[in-house]
């Protein structure tokens, strides 16, 4: 039913790309600064001869950055528009619309989560002293439709490797996938300060296998 | 009197031997002394909010809340944030500007002198504006420094601080662009006699590309507090028109040219600095040029790169443009090695502290690229990889490129040198502080700490990190102190500079040291960018070679 791969895999290829290639200019740059003010140190009054300029390789290299660029943004698009993320909505681009994925409607209020769930009839509110726990199925599309009553919020899920905002006026949506079966404890985070006790605004994740989750919305319900 | 063509020798408004008295150099009307005045105003704001990071790092060395309640934290890095973005590095910049660049385009003053004061004055007014929300019963604005919507608005934050930060920040950034003004005016009017405009030097060239952003920028963040202060006191402005979006789009739109802005000029001085220590003039100089010019014209249409998660902006479209800053910067960094190739390195600290931008800076630049791609920035965005991607572009760029501009005209300034051994040890204990503090923030941003948060669970194992972190931040403060102890020193014992203390290349170094009223007795010939460096190349002394016109 899922395409292959989660926004985690998709987002890690990427960033293992990203890496290697700023490890290898960082290593290139320093190497070459430390060397040159090591090798080139003098105290000679002498001016040393030489080019102030090379405009065809100052050219080539301006073309070799200019492709460098290139291929980074073209990563970036591909797993922009990647299964994960294209089911998502991302920017401007709305997400693919998926009938299967369980749609769950959040308020943000300060500074606390309201998660609802409209097709099971069951209401989770989070008090002053409680974290409330967002509980979802495993390996199926959850569609988090956000919205705040006060200032702006967003709810990011480190381990999932996403986030997105929530307004008050207009709906923001996240479409997400839980692989991993158990308790994520404070796994969601409030990450748009909003005042006050912003660094408290976190929700824990429970994730239960789709049997375990329908047994748990029927007692919720109850 | 008539700055414009008063002639070279005319007596100095306070006669020699004598201190300038406080009045005097507040009121002044001679450029240098408004750089002055705005640099120390700009210093006093940095240690101010220095100390605000101490006490925040402190404060998140443990877990829980030891030294500071919730509120207060939340108001020490919104004035923290605020002080060190709008009223440290954008003064900073400008005092450097308004110093050197009449100058180094060999002028006998800036033009305009009265509005550069006044926005010196301004800077200033507006800074302890924003401060003096401390004195008020709730204390200061507590929304962050970019005061987002609706969270800045009246409902939510009623206090006094929050409309003294919003005057203070109109009112200092009105400063920062009447400062701005006469610059550009000085650099379009009073150029010397065959100082035509590719013969100015890199940091003037600098100078011209930052001033065409804060052209851009800045009318837009004045005009947006202005709306601010009147959806908070008068009527609903920002709910009108479009709410929280309109807001931060307005505001990225100053917020992300002023970044480079606090950025381009200390390009220009270490690459004047890394030119003149290497005894060899910059290489690739039009191309360096032209690559700071694209680079502000391409950092007008990237400022919804801040607003990947908020589902209101095109991300591909910015993705793009962000991600293409990386050619225009890979040029400046190919031109800094290449002037290095092969040149007569001396390693004296203003040398030293442009090659601690060099690899620091380029953390910050890389971290950008990452930050640029939305699929990075969802994991990312608002985390600790954030603050120690910019503190990398701030610290290691705009702090470090200062350092190597104030070590490298220290003595133009003040006619004597700072010590190189505690010059030495404050740019070691820098470097080494920028590592403790802001390494440990990528990895604990990535394993998902938030950014601007009073408090962490004790049960995630980041404790250890953070006061890394911490103990880096102690560091830093140990460096400026370092810092104070040369300037101190150096009033008294510091070796007297003479005009050219470092063979340098452009027109500030013909001056005396501290330079007349008028700047110059004489200049020599301009035939290119390093005018100074040509006439060594002839085998003649820059110092009494007589070429152009006195200005």
């Amino acid at each position: 039913m899922l395409a292959a791969g989660t926004i985690r895999d998709e987002f890690s290829e990427l960033f293992d790309v990203y890496t290697w290639i700023a490890i290898g200019i960082f290593a290139l740059v320093v190497v070459l600064t430390v060397t040159f003010a090591v090798v080139f140190r003098s105290s000679g009054d002498e001016l040393p001869k030489g080019r102030h300029k090379n405009m065809p390789l100052e050219l080539s290299y301006v073309a070799l950055l200019a492709c460098v660029v290139g291929l980074l943004v073209y990563l970036t698009y591909s797993t922009m528009d990647s299964g994960p993320y294209e089911a998502t909505a991302q920017g401007g681009q709305p997400a693919e619309v998926d009938p299967h994925a369980l749609p769950i409607d959040v308020t943000a209020s300060r500074w606390n989560w309201r998660f609802s769930y409209p097709q099971q009839g069951v209401v989770v509110q989070g008090t002053g002293g409680r974290t409330p726990t967002l509980t979802v199925p495993q390996n199926r599309r959850v569609t988090l439709r956000m919205r705040s009553t006060d200032v702006i919020h967003a709810i990011w899920i480190p381990e999932l490797r996403f986030k997105q905002d929530v307004f008050p006026g207009f709906t923001t949506t996240m479409t997400v996938v839980f692989p991993n079966a158990g308790l994520m404890r404070e796994g969601g985070e409030c990450n748009q300060f909003c005042g006050l006790h912003h660094a408290d605004m976190d929700f824990d994740i429970d994730v239960l296998p789709a049997g375990q989750f329908d047994r748990w919305a029927t007692e919720a319900a109850a | 009197m008539s700055s414009v063509s008063a002639p070279a020798a005319a007596p100095a408004l306070v006669p020699a031997g004598r201190r300038a008295t406080f009045v005097e150099l507040l009121s002044s009307t001679d450029h240098k002394r408004i750089g002055v005045l705005t640099l120390a105003t700009a210093l006093g704001f940095f240690f101010a909010a220095g100390a605000l990071a101490l006490v925040m790092r402190t404060e998140l060395a443990r877990s829980g809340m030891q030294i500071v309640d919730r509120e207060t934290y939340n108001q020490l890095f919104t004035i923290h944030g605020t002080t060190m973005i709008l009223l440290f590095a954008p003064p900073a910049v400008m005092a450097v500007g308004t110093y050197l660049v009449p100058l180094q385009v060999g002028a006998a003053d800036i033009v305009w002198p009265r509005l550069s004061l006044l926005g010196s004055w301004l800077i200033l007014l507006g800074g302890l504006t924003v401060w003096s929300g401390f004195l008020t019963e709730n204390g200061p604005a507590d929304f962050a420094w970019f005061a987002f919507l609706p969270l800045s608005d009246a409902a939510s934050s009623p206090w006094d601080g929050a409309d003294l930060w919003v005057l203070g920040v109109a009112l200092s950034q009105l400063g920062v662009l009447l400062m701005g003004i006469p610059i550009m005016a000085t650099i379009v009017r009073r150029r010397a006699p065959g100082m035509t405009l590719l013969r100015m030097p890199l940091f003037t060239w600098s100078m011209v590309a930052t001033l065409l952003m804060v052209l851009v920028a800045w009318p837009v963040v004045i005009a947006t507090m202005v709306l601010l202060f009147v959806d908070r006191n008068a009527a609903d402005v920002f709910t009108a028109g479009g709410g929280s979006i309109t807001y931060q789009n307005l505001f990225w739109f100053f917020g992300h040219p002023l970044v480079y802005v606090v950025f381009f000029p200390l390009v220009g001085a270490v690459g004047e600095v890394i030119a003149t220590f290497s005894r060899k003039r910059f290489f690739g100089f039009e191309v360096t040029v032209l690559a700071q010019l694209l680079f502000a014209a391409l950092s007008t249409s990237v400022w919804s790169h801040h607003m990947f998660t908020t589902q209101s902006v095109d991300n591909k479209f910015f993705s793009l443009t962000t991600t293409a800053i990386a050619v225009p910067a890979g040029v400046e960094y190919f031109a800094f090695l290449a002037t290095m190739w092969r040149g007569r390195i001396r390693l004296a600290t203003p040398m030293l502290f442009a090659l601690g931008f060099v690899i620091l800076f380029l953390i910050g630049g890389l971290s950008g690229i990452f930050v640029a791609s939305p699929p990075l920035d969802y994991h990312v965005h608002d985390s600790y990889v954030v603050v120690a991607h910019f503190h990398y572009t701030l610290f290691g760029g705009t702090v470090f490129g200062l350092f190597a501009a104030i070590y490298y005209w220290y003595p133009k300034v003040t006619g004597r040198r700072l010590g190189e051994a505690l010059g030495r040890w404050q740019c070691g204990l820098m470097f080494v502080g920028a590592l403790l503090t802001f390494v440990p923030m990528f990895l604990l941003g990535f394993d998902g700490m938030a950014r601007q948060i009073a408090d962490y669970p004790g049960w995630r194992d980041w404790e250890t990190l953070n006061t890394i972190a911490t103990i880096g931040a102690w560091t830093l403060a140990a460096a400026f102190v370092l810092f104070v102890v040369n300037v101190l020193r150096s009033r008294r014992l510091g070796e007297p500079a003479g005009p050219d203390p470092w063979d340098g290349q452009t027109l500030e170094w013909v001056a005396s040291s501290p330079p007349a009223r008028h700047n110059f007795g004489h200049l020599p010939p301009i035939a290119s960018y390093a005018p100074l460096h040509d006439l060594r190349e002839q085998g003649r002394d820059p110092l009494t070679t007589v070429g152009g016109a006195p200005a």
